[in-house]
C-alpha cells in the first residue's frame, strides 16, 4: 500500500497551488508527474511492449494533457500517483486498441500475439470497466469501495476518514458494490 | 426462506461487510434464496476483481516509483508544463474585470432569451428521471439546475457534473443540496465543457435513492 494518512489532502492543496501558478508547487508537480511516463512504460511492458518508444511518448503527452485539464476534479481521496494511474491506464489501452486496428488493416494474421500478453490486455480492459464503473458511483459509495480495496482500510478507518459511522460506511460499501455490479453487468453482459 | 426482501438484503450487507461470519447456517439461508445466492456469488467475484485491480495497480505504481533514473521522465513532464503553463499566468486585473462583465452580460442575455420560451433552440438536451425525481430545468444550464422531488420520504441530494462526451470524467467537486436546486459560480461554469451531463441523486432517509440526469449544453 503506497498511501500515507492525509496525503491525498496534501496533494489536493498542491494542485490548488499549481493552478495558481506557484513556481515551487509547479516544480513539485513536475517531479511527481514523472511517474506518468514510468507508469505507462510499466503497463506497456506487461502488455508485451505493444507500443514503441514514439507511441509511448505520445501516450505520455496525451495523459499529461488529460491530467492538466482535470486538475480541478482531483478529490484528494488518494495520492496524486493513484489518481493519475487511471488516466495512464485508459490512455494506454486506447493507444493499444488503435494500434491493433491499424495493424489488423495492414497485415491480417501475420503475427499472432503472445497469449500471456493477450491475458494481460483482457485483464487491463476489465480494470478499465471497473474504474469507469467506480467513477459512476456516488461520492461516498466510491470512497468506501476505493478505501476498502485500494487502500485496505477497515470500516472504522473509512468511517473516521469520511466523517461517518462505521455502520454507514458498511452500508455505503454494500450499496456501492451492488451498483458497481449492475454497471459492470450492463457494460460487459454475461461475459463479466 | 421467503421471497428476496429487505431482511435478505440486510443479511447480505452484513456478510459482505464482514459484520456477520459466513457460517454453515447462514450459507444454508443464502442457498435457499436464488436471488441471495446470485448476489452473494456475484459480489464475492466483484470483490476478488477489485482486489486484483488494486494489487496490480499497487505493483505497477511501486515499480514506476522505484525506477532509479527519472531524469528523462522529468524532462518530458517539464517540457509539457512549460508549454501549457503560460496560459495559466495570472491575468491583469482589468482583464479579469472585463471577462467577468462579459460573462455576466452573456448570462443576462441568455436568461432573457430563455425566459421568453422561444422554441427551437439549436442545442439539444435530454432529461432522464425516476418515479419521484425529475429535472425541471429545460434549457441550457446557466447557473442553476432545478428538479422536482415528490417522494414523502425526506431526502437530500448529491449533484455531480460530468463531461457529456465521457461521463466517467467528473467536473469539479460533487455538490450536496438540501433543497431542490443547485447553483454554480461563474468560475465553476467556466471550467465546464461545452456539453455536460448532470446527475442528481436523491439520498432519502430510508429506502433507495433515485438518479435523474440532465444532458445538454452548459449555456
Amino acid at each position: 500500500m503506497l498511501h500515507t494518512e492525509n496525503s491525498g489532502e496534501a496533494d489536493k492543496e498542491l494542485l490548488l497551488r499549481v493552478r495558481r501558478g506557484e513556481p515551487a508547487a509547479v516544480e513539485m508537480f513536475v517531479k511527481r508527474m514523472a511517474c506518468v511516463p514510468l507508469i505507462l512504460a510499466a503497463q506497456n511492458t506487461r502488455l508485451g511492449r505493444t507500443l514503441g518508444p514514439a507511441e509511448l511518448n505520445d501516450a505520455s503527452q496525451e495523459t499529461l494533457t488529460l491530467i492538466w485539464q482535470r486538475l480541478e476534479s482531483f478529490e484528494g481521496r488518494a495520492t496524486l500517483e493513484t489518481w493519475v494511474y487511471r488516466f495512464c491506464s485508459n490512455t494506454l489501452m486506447n493507444a493499444v486498441r488503435k494500434l491493433r486496428r491499424a495493424r489488423r488493416s495492414e497485415v491480417l494474421g501475420d503475427q499472432q500475439p503472445d497469449p500471456t500478453h493477450v491475458d494481460a490486455e483482457t485483464r487491463f480492459t476489465r480494470y478499465e470497466h471497473l474504474y469507469r464503473g467506480l467513477a459512476r458511483l456516488s461520492v461516498e459509495e466510491r470512497a468506501c469501495v476505493q478505501l476498502k480495496h485500494f487502500e485496505e482500510r477497515t470500516f472504522d478507518e473509512i468511517g473516521a476518514r469520511l466523517g461517518i459511522s462505521p455502520n454507514t460506511a458498511k452500508t455505503q460499501y454494500y450499496r456501492g458494490l451492488r451498483r458497481l455490479n449492475e454497471l459492470l453487468a450492463a457494460e460487459e453482459g454475461d461475459g463479466k | 426462506m421467503n421471497a428476496h426482501d429487505a431482511e435478505h438484503e440486510k443479511l447480505l450487507e452484513e456478510l459482505i461487510s464482514g459484520s456477520k461470519p459466513p457460517d454453515a447456517a447462514t450459507e444454508r439461508r443464502i442457498a435457499a434464496c436464488a436471488e441471495c445466492a446470485r448476489i452473494w456469488s456475484e459480489l464475492r467475484e466483484l470483490e476478488s476483481r477489485l482486489h486484483g485491480a488494486a494489487g496490480e495497480q499497487d505493483e505497477i505504481l511501486r515499480e514506476a516509483l522505484a525506477t532509479p533514473d527519472r531524469a528523462q521522465a522529468e524532462a518530458l513532464v517539464r517540457d509539457f508544463v512549460a508549454r501549457v503553463q503560460p496560459a495559466r499566468r495570472p491575468k491583469p486585473h482589468w482583464v479579469i474585470l472585463t471577462s467577468m462583465l462579459a460573462f455576466a452580460a452573456a448570462v443576462l442575455v441568455a436568461v432573457t432569451l430563455w425566459r421568453t420560451d422561444e422554441p427551437g433552440s439549436p442545442q439539444s438536451f435530454e432529461l432522464h428521471g425516476g418515479d419521484h425525481l425529475r429535472i425541471t430545468t429545460t434549457g441550457p444550464i446557466l447557473a442553476t439546475l432545478e428538479w422536482e422531488y415528490t417522494s414523502e420520504v425526506d431526502a437530500d441530494f448529491e449533484v455531480i457534473v460530468r463531461d457529456a462526451a465521457d461521463p466517467s470524467i467528473v467536473i469539479g467537486e460533487p455538490k450536496h443540496a438540501n433543497e431542490t436546486k443547485c447553483t454554480w459560480t461563474a468560475e465553476e461554469l467556466q471550467a465546464w465543457p461545452e456539453r455536460v451531463r448532470i446527475d442528481v441523486t436523491s439520498r432519502p432517509l430510508s429506502g433507495d435513492g433515485e438518479t435523474a440526469s440532465y444532458e445538454g449544453p452548459r449555456g
